[in-house]
């Protein structure tokens, strides 16, 4: 070492340095080349990866949407433009009150934020800008040349105040439009999300493929971190399932398949999960046990 | 909490350390703008209030409540990061107004839920609701 250090060690860091970035652009090339990472959308991102996007796309919109000037959202017609544009165009991959999304939009890799989610979470903004740019690789379309500006703000309008609405007040509103036809709701055709080799492990992949990631935290699964419903943490040792049912695992089932048909006010949509794919992830919830802390 | 009360002796020899320096800071400051915010606004005193509520009525025995010493209970949904949480119950949409209607009279709120009604008066529903609010 001491004749190292005589020999001008900067040297040697130098080319350190030099044969490590050689071997990383080297390991990167390959990399891409041999197609080495994933990109089915059957499994979420590794949780580094989620992470870093995760990140970038959120500092990416809030940069952007600061230059907004957002109107005063009274003049706007929320509860029937925007409600309506809304019901046409955005139901679909992102649910209203009570509402699913449609079962394609359920297996999007990104899936779509759960609607309760962006109106609490999002500036009016912040919405403006999505909704009239989209975003890149993600499957949301930018509006800009099929919403007028106008139309645009309704639609923020609705998201915000959603916020205050139950899904029986949802219902009575989508009533109250003069082109009340349903659109979205649950699964039409019944989904199938069985490939692992345990139910447990079934079970995990069903919960990511079926949007339950869009309103629960969940521990173990990357990106599970929204709060529109209860954290799942635990949930193995909780005595009712959503307040009303004793925790039994005939119980779980009955509630993930029709949440409304155990309690008819529930923010929580049927949606449209198989008896199979149901009864993995009762086993996948059954190991998510309470740790004292 | 525990390591709150294991940064205490520290924080404590920390603060008498720097106590000259903040007396003649605050005197410099004081002089020049009269309304200061030290931070323990009515929110934060309501806060308190309800905290301590939350362990006199035994909330903990069925809730899991972050800063509450034992409030481990599973009878109910976690409380962590309520205040965050779009829908109370699952029912109406999380708003100080609905918690303190929820917390007065959950049945008239969701006629199915098995959280039962602990007679709470407005005062304390509002001052438990602000602690709540802080959960996120
Ligand atoms: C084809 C499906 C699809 C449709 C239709 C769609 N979106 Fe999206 N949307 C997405 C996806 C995917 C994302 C990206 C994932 C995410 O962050 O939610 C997204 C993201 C968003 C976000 C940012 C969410 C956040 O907080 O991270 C907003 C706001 C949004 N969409 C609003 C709308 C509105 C309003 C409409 C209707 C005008 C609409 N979307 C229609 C798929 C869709
Ligand atoms: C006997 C058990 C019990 C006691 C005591 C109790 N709760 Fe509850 N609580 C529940 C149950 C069960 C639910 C789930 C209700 C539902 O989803 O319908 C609940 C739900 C809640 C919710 C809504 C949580 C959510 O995720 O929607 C809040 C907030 C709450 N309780 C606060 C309190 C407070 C504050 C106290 C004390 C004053 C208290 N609870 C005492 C059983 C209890
Ligand atoms: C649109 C948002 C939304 C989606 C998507 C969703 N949930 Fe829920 N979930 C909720 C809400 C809100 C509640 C509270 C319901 C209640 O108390 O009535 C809930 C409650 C629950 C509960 C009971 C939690 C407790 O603490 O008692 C379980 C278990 C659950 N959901 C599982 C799932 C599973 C599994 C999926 C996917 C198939 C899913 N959820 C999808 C919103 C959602």
């Amino acid at each position: 070492m001491i004749i190292l250090r005589r020999k001008k060690p900067s040297v040697y860091v130098v080319a350190t340095l030099f044969v490590l970035m050689l071997l990383g652009i080297v390991g990167g090339v390959l990399f891409v080349y041999l197609g080495l990472y994933n990109v089915s959308a059957l499994k979420q991102h590794t949780q580094p990866v989620y992470a870093v996007v995760d990140k970038a796309l959120r500092a990416s919109i809030s940069q952007r949407a600061e230059e907004i000037n957002a109107p005063p959202l009274d003049g706007f017609d929320w509860q029937g433009e925007g409600l309506r544009l809304h019901r046409d165009n955005c139901v679909q991959c992102h649910g209203a009150p009570g509402v699913a999304p449609e079962a394609f939009a359920l297996g999007m890799t990104p899936v779509p934020a759960a609607n309760a989610r962006m109106a609490r979470e999002r500036s009016v903004s912040e919405l403006y800008w999505v909704i009239n740019h989209g975003i890149k690789m993600t499957g949301m379309p930018p509006w800009k040349y099929r919403l007028s500006e106008r139309q645009m703000w309704s639609v923020v309008a609705f998201i915000k105040q959603s916020a205050y609405l139950s899904a029986e007040d949802y219902q009575k509103l989508v009533a109250s439009l003069d082109t009340p036809e349903s659109s979205g709701g649950a699964a039409a055709s019944p989904a199938r999300a069985s490939t692992g080799e345990t139910p447990e492990e079934r079970g995990s992949l069903a919960v990511q493929q079926y949007g339950c990631v869009t309103c629960h935290a969940i521990p173990g699964i990357t990106g599970a971190a929204a709060h529109v419903g209860p954290p799942l943490g635990g949930i193995a040792n909780r005595a009712f399932i959503a307040g009303v049912l004793p925790n039994t695992r005939e119980n779980m089932i009955h509630w993930i398949r029709s949440p409304q048909e155990i309690d008819p006010l529930s923010a929580m949509p049927g949606l449209g999960v198989t008896e199979e794919d149901a009864e993995n992830m009762a086993s996948f919830l059954a190991t998510l046990k309470d740790k004292r802390p | 909490m525990r390591s709150s009360r294991a940064l205490a002796v520290p924080l404590r020899r920390l603060a008498k350390g720097i106590r000259p320096v903040l007396v003649l800071l605050t005197a410099a400051t004081l002089a020049g703008c009269p309304e200061l915010d030290w931070g323990t606004g009515k929110s934060e005193v309501q806060a308190q209030k309800g905290a301590q509520l939350i362990r006199d009525y035994g909330c903990g025995s069925c809730h899991r409540i972050p800063g509450i010493t034992g409030a481990d209970g599973l009878v109910g949904p976690s409380l962590e990061l309520i205040g965050r949480r779009a829908y109370l119950g699952g029912v109406v949409p999380n708003q100080p107004e609905t918690m303190v209607r929820w917390l007065m009279d959950p049945q008239g709120v969701d006629p199915r839920t098995a959280m039962p009604n602990l007679g709470l008066a407005e005062d304390e529903a509002r001052a438990i609701s602000a602690y709540l609010d802080t959960l996120k």
